[in-house]
């Protein structure tokens, strides 16, 4: 056991490690944070001494040979620094303290829509599966092609119409956007339960989208499931339908989810990438967007860094997972 | 008479289909009493699983079922699936077709069999559950069944699983086992152990026993009384020796006719009709023509010394060899021309490496394939293809082995395309080709889905017919076939060698079939030839003890021989002590 867990680590240490090469390698061959040292409006030239220590201190001087910045880009990694920001946004954090402050809030999002979205899709996808042709499964296969369709933004601007007309009528409502609100006091009730209440249509949004691709997985496993032998077989032995599906059934149909599962995570990454922008949450996604935007090489750089880990991370979730329901992959 | 346990009146089951309604069972009406063996016999598509999935009431929503089924008095389609469940697996209980997806595979086989006490005895705890699925494990021949318990279904083969199975169906002493074809996807040697178990177990528990069933050896040494179903309806119904040697319908006499007999030799003695139809196969052919002896005639095919080791290794990054897999141990043979080589053998044995090394027409990993002289492995690539024209395969499934998009004029033009033949020529080729397996000139326009099984195989051998081939490699040509369509497919064989001289390699699992086409015949067993001679000399006295055990294993369709055959295979005494802990209602006892 302590073999394959140790095989296994190396294994993301390395892919890990060849992701985030590449996006440095592509950020900083296509990406030239140089050019806006010389904006159009500057009315003076940029000292060439200036612009070169101002250039070699974030390491994107573009007359460094970029396997040289990449090995200075690996020194800082392997010391768990992650250079600092470039491009327009010319504060130098560090990425690590960009990355330690986003993630938090990003990976609620993320963690809590997976999460409700995994469990309501394998629901309804069952139920979908067991009362085949029903009513119920005509009405979810409906709102699932429905969901499925619609871009993110345009769900993500039904919820908060739907939000805003009720909160017209009722005059009671959720936060519409932000998720904290800096006029309340840190830690207390008032400033908790805000950001509770934020959390909700963010959530929402991510975790119709999971369920609605889930439910379609999670349906089409059942039903194999409800047509193979050793359900028959239960039901043979006495169990009546209901049992023989809860007990026998959901189990082998919960199998080959796993592995969506490991996608899932990455899908629920890019969807949180709308979420923040249109709730105007300081999340990573957004980061990520602005540093591309502004040619930040070591601050994509550090946010693929991150979904690399994240991606692998599910992806063992997923492995432990299967290795939990089936005994044949022990 | 004693009071029918089971009586069906006039059963019918439709399923609504694309096609309009399928009528899967229809005015089905058989009574089954108290310890009673009944054997329901037909072909694929008769209705007899339906029938039997009816009593169950385990058929999907769809169905439409009419008439009456009457359990012990009561009338089971006046229950609802709560009441059901109740009556499943504790007074009915079912073993199915393949033991390989029967069980639950995430759950320990132990846990699957306590399942079934506990269901219907809630009242037991779960350790004493536990306790006597071992028991169950036990009487059913599983070796350390406490281990045994423990293990997942992938643990256990087939057999096993089987056992398993039946110790899922007796454990709460049912008063009937439906078993549906429970046999159909096991070896022939484990087939009459797990027979032979279900058997006294039968017996034992006292049990009436509905055996479905396509094969008619199978049912000589099992049932009491016989029911013939064709086309979902009940041909003919009575008792086990009246069926096999005074039937009285048509279907009925051709059904058995067309069964294969391992004993084809001595059947003249048999009382049973079956076999009938295939004692002219199995005769040399009378056409007027005289055959060279066999040393005469030149060595179509030559295998000497074949091996093939596949590794087994181990390690994710730096793979290394922990042992081998021996799947081919130095076998030696040869096939000349005209005559037909059985390779036999239970799965596993080897045969098809064999016949994939054989197929490949490259050197083998160590040994010498010839064929008609020429060493495979001394080929240039050019060679080898003008080579792949003299060798040519016939598959096990009919089904898949023709593309579906293709008419099959094109799938049988395909071999010649690939030689170089003219248009014209393969026109005329698979006119002539077509006639000569039985089929009309008339469909080779049509596509492989519009032909029944048979007819497949039939374009299957057309196609292995198509460049004049010296030897044909038939891979369990018909065990995917009826009987009857069956005996018509090595009838087609049989006279196809005769008229064009051609070399068969039939490799089969099934020797009865093997007896009626085969020459000589090789006996494989893990990765060797442990015997290889005449056809009739090991038949009437094989030598190794392994084809002994081959051969007593296959079931004879006569009834009194079968009787003389049987073996006590469950161990009563582990099951008596079980019994107590079981039926006890004192749940501490």
């Amino acid at each position: 056991m302590f073999r394959f867990v140790s095989l296994r680590v190396l294994t993301y240490v390395i892919l890990a490690f060849v992701a985030t090469s590449f996006a440095y390698l592509l950020s900083a061959w296509m990406m030239h944070p140089e050019e806006v040292l010389y904006p159009p409006i500057a009315t003076e030239p940029v000292p060439p001494a200036t612009a070169q220590m101002y250039l070699d201190v974030r390491n994107v001087n573009p007359d460094t040979p970029i396997f040289e910045r990449y090995a200075n880009w690996l020194g800082g990694l392997v010391r768990g620094d992650f250079g600092v920001t470039t491009g327009t946004n010319k504060s130098m954090v560090p990425v690590i303290d960009e990355l330690a402050t986003r993630i938090p809030i990003s990976l609620r999002l993320v963690v809590i829509g997976t999460a409700i979205g995994t469990f309501l899709g394998i629901l309804f996808g069952m139920i979908a599966a067991v009362r085949r042709d029903s009513l119920g499964d005509r009405l979810s296969t409906l709102l699932a092609f429905f969901i499925l369709s619609l871009p993110t933004p345009v769900i993500i601007l039904i919820v908060q119409q739907t939000n805003q007309t009720i909160m017209d009528a009722t005059g009671w409502g959720l936060p519409a956007i932000n998720p904290i609100n800096p006029l309340l006091e840190a830690g207390s009730w008032a400033s908790i339960s805000y950001q509770i209440k934020a959390l909700i249509m963010p959530t929402i949004v991510l975790a119709v989208t999971a369920a609605a691709s889930y439910s379609r997985y999670m349906k089409v496993t059942t039903l194999d499931v409800l047509g193979s032998d050793y359900l028959r077989t239960a039901r043979a032995k006495g169990l009546t339908r209901g049992k023989a599906m809860n007990r026998h059934g959901l189990r082998m149909a919960l199998i080959p989810m796993g592995q969506y599962f490991a996608f899932a995570v990455g899908g629920a990454f890019s969807g949180s990438l709308f979420v923040e922008l249109m709730f105007n949450w300081q999340g990573i996604g957004r980061f990520v967007i602005s540093a591309i935007g502004m040619a930040d090489v070591n601050g994509t750089a550090g946010v693929v860094f991150y979904t690399a880990v994240l991606t692998l991370l599910s992806a063992t979730f997923a492995d432990i997972l299967q290795g939990a329901l089936d005994p044949r992959i022990r | 008479m004693s009071e029918p346990i089971l009586s069906v009146r006039d059963l019918s089951v439709t399923f609504p289909s694309e096609y309009g309604t399928v009528h899967a069972v229809q005015n089905l009406s058989y009574e089954v009493h108290k310890g009673e063996a009944l054997a329901i016999v037909g072909e694929s598509g008769s209705g007899k699983s339906v029938s039997s999935l009816a009593v169950m009431g385990l058929l999907p929503r769809t169905a439409t079922i009419t008439g009456g089924i009457e359990m012990m008095g009561q009338d089971l389609f006046a229950m609802d699936d709560r009441q059901l469940s109740k009556l499943r697996g504790n007074t009915i209980s079912m073993v199915f077709q393949d033991p390989l997806s029967a069980l639950t595979p995430v759950f320990r086989v132990g846990q699957q069999i306590a399942e079934v006490v506990r269901i219907h005895h809630p009242e037991t705890s779960a350790k004493q559950a536990e306790k006597r699925a071992v028991e169950l494990l036990e009487a059913v021949g599983i070796p350390e069944p406490m281990r045994r318990a423990n293990q997942y279904p992938h643990e256990y083969s087939g057999g096993m699983r089987q056992r398993a199975m039946i110790a899922m169906a007796i454990a709460n002493e049912p008063e009937l086992i439906i078993a549906d074809e429970p046999t159909t996807a096991l070896d022939v040697t484990i087939q009459a152990q797990v027979m032979d178990l279900l058997k006294s177990a039968q017996e034992m528990i006292g049990a009436a026993t509905v055996l479905i069933t396509h094969d008619m050896g199978v049912v000589a040494g099992f049932a009491d009384r016989v029911l013939v179903m064709k086309d979902s309806r009940m041909v003919e119904l009575g008792a086990v020796d009246d069926i096999f040697y005074t039937p009285q319908e048509d279907y009925t006499r051709n059904l058995l006719a067309a069964v294969p007999r391992v004993d084809a030799g001595e059947s003249g003695r048999s009382r049973s009709v079956a076999g009938a139809a295939l004692q002219k196969l199995a005769e040399p052919g009378d056409d007027g023509q005289e055959i060279a002896p066999r040393e005469e005639r030149p060595i179509v095919l030559e295998v000497e010394e074949l091996h093939k080791v596949y590794p087994i290794t181990k390690g994710a990054i730096v793979r290394r060899k922990v042992g081998e897999q021996r799947a081919v141990d130095g076998i030696s043979f040869d096939i000349r021309q005209g005559e037909c080589l059985a390779l036999v053998g239970e799965s596993g044995c080897g045969k098809t490496t064999t016949l994939m090394e054989i197929m490949q027409l490259r050197t083998p990993q160590q040994g010498v394939i010839r064929i008609d002289g020429t060493e495979t492995g001394s080929l240039s690539r050019k060679e080898r293809a003008a080579l792949r024209s003299d060798v040519t395969m016939v598959f096990q499934d009919p089904m898949a082995s023709l593309d579906p998009r293709m008419p099959i004029a094109d799938i049988i033009k395909e071999p010649m395309r690939v030689q170089g033949y003219s248009a014209e020529r393969m026109n005329e080729r698979v006119d002539w080709l077509l006639s000569m397996v039985g089929l009309l000139p008339e469909h080779a326009a049509r596509f492989p889905t519009e032909f029944s099984g048979g007819q497949r195989q039939r374009v299957g051998v057309a196609r292995a017919l198509a460049c004049d081939p010296k030897l044909i490699i038939l891979d369990e040509p018909t065990s995917a076939l009826d009987v009857t369509v069956q005996a018509g497919v090595l009838a087609m064989l049989a006279d196809l060698r005769a008229r064009l001289g051609v070399s068969f390699l039939f490799v089969s699992h099934d020797l009865s079939v093997v007896r009626h086409i085969s020459d000589r015949i090789a006996v494989m067993q893990r990765g060797r030839i442990v015997e290889l001679g005449e056809t009739e000399d090991v038949f009437t006295d094989p030598q190794h003890p392994y084809s002994r055990e081959l051969l007593s294993a296959v079931p004879i369709p006569d009834p009194e021989v079968a009787r003389t055959r049987r073996r006590e295979a469950i161990d009563r005494s582990a099951f008596d002590g079980a019994d107590k802990t079981a039926s006890s209602p004192d749940p501490t006892a």
